[in-house]
């Protein structure tokens, strides 16, 4: 299996895939500990149906590189989403659904009225459940996921503590002189940002495991923000990385390998809570 | 006589043994991976010829064909499809001397990869192939 391996990690686009593979599970478990505390769980999966139907958009409009537009389009998603509060007409669970499955119906709709390629339904399974879009990524792809993971990390790093404050109580935060309404715009473009970033590893489809399952996993047994954001990004990353290489050596699809680690990761941690007696 | 039977068996022996030796290595072997690394290293190759152009490649999968009506040329290639059925990939190849293999035959096709033009159009194919 050691050969195996060997062999396959020698191909440059093993090792691009395992290098963005990391930073995306590191930044979807940074923003995830701050969506599930927030009530947004979901919002992951109906950020990355936007994106999906604003990729089907840029097909047919013609677009050499999408990327750009794609990113426009989810980050005024996520700030609509992300800024719809109590006193909305839409709350925000109803919100995100309305969103999640017109672009999904939409998207779908265009690739089949005006196809760009010949095979519609191999395009939708890869970009819906990720089965080797991770590991067709071009230099460009590359280089973009390692700068909007790099920007992204140091950003909730510098902005921790601000953040910290919004996700817990953000009346409080805004009356000690906290730009609430600011820190809510950053967080809805970071989130749409890591979403558009995390379908290439999971696909639309799975990429609620990859911001959920590591915060929830590390919620069973640690208290603090800070230790849940820690072990959250420890256990993200582990995961990712087991999945990756499981799926490079089995020629299992990269997205559901890492989705189904997440979860086994999640039954662990769930059993260590209950001997630890935490909740 | 015997000596030189002996050095006879000895002489051809080592021929057969240097020639093994001297038997082509592929610089990017796809043969020996699952199918869903076969399909991703096939689809890195043809996304970016340049970097492989000149490289020994060796592929598995099924043999297609096609027929130009207007050159009158046949052409064949090896097709790979992914793990999960959903998608396929497939590259030319022209092979140095033999017959080339029926449609829908699984096969193992080593050659030099390349660009070429036909016409405007620019293609990639594995030349001077051989089949493993």
């Amino acid at each position: 299996m050691a050969e195996k391996l060997s062999m396959y990690l020698a191909f440059p686009f093993v090792q691009n895939t395992l290098i963005v593979g990391v930073l995306i599970a590191l930044c979807s478990s940074l923003l995830g500990v701050v969506l599930v505390l927030r009530r947004f769980s979901f919002i992951g999966d109906g950020l990355s149906h936007v994106a999906f139907g604003a990729m089907a958009a840029a097909a047919v409009i013609g677009f050499s590189d999408d990327m750009p537009f794609i990113l426009a389009v989810t980050i005024i998603c996520a700030v609509i989403l992300l800024k719809s509060g109590r006193n909305s007409a839409v709350k925000g669970d109803a919100a995100v659904a309305m969103l999640s499955v017109s672009s999904l119906a939409v998207g779908y709709l265009l690739m089949n009225v005006f196809p760009s390629s010949s095979n519609i339904s191999g395009d939708v399974c890869t970009t819906l459940f990720g089965s080797t879009s991770i590991l067709t990524l071009s230099e460009n792809d590359v280089r973009l996921c390692v700068i909007l993971s790099a920007v992204t990390v140091i950003l909730f790093v510098y902005f921790y503590n601000r953040i910290f404050a919004v996700t817990f109580d953000e009346e409080f935060s805004t009356a000690c002189g906290t730009n609430a309404k600011l820190c809510n715009v950053f967080t809805a473009v970071i989130t749409a940002v890591v979403i558009v970033l995390s379908m290439k590893l999971a696909g639309a489809l799975l990429i609620s495991a990859l911001v959920v399952f590591p915060a929830l996993s590390a919620m069973r047994v640690f208290r603090s923000f800070m230790a849940v954001t820690i072990s959250s990004a420890i256990i993200s990353v582990s995961c990712a990385l087991a999945g990756m290489l499981v799926s490079i050596l089995a020629g299992t699809p990269v997205g559901s390998t890492i989705a189904a680690a997440d979860m086994i990761m999640f039954a662990v941690f769930f059993v260590m809570g209950k001997i630890l007696g935490r909740r | 006589m015997m000596k030189k039977f002996m050095c006879a068996v000895i002489i051809v022996m080592m021929f057969a043994v240097t020639s093994a030796c001297a038997k082509i290595k592929p610089d990017v072997d796809l043969s020996k991976m699952n199918g869903v690394m076969a399909y991703s290293g096939l689809f890195n190759v043809m996304c970016n010829p340049p970097a492989y152009e000149g490289k020994i490649i060796k592929v598995k999968g099924f043999c297609d064909s096609t027929h130009d009506d207007d050159t009158g040329k046949d052409y064949y290639a090896v097709v790979l499809i992914d793990g999960s059925m959903c998608c396929m990939i497939g590259v030319d190849f022209v092979l140095k001397s033999g017959k080339y293999p029926k449609v829908g035959d699984m096969i193992t096709v080593m050659g030099k990869f390349e660009q070429y033009k036909d016409g405007e159009d620019t293609f990639c194919r594995l030349s001077d192939a051989e089949l493993m």
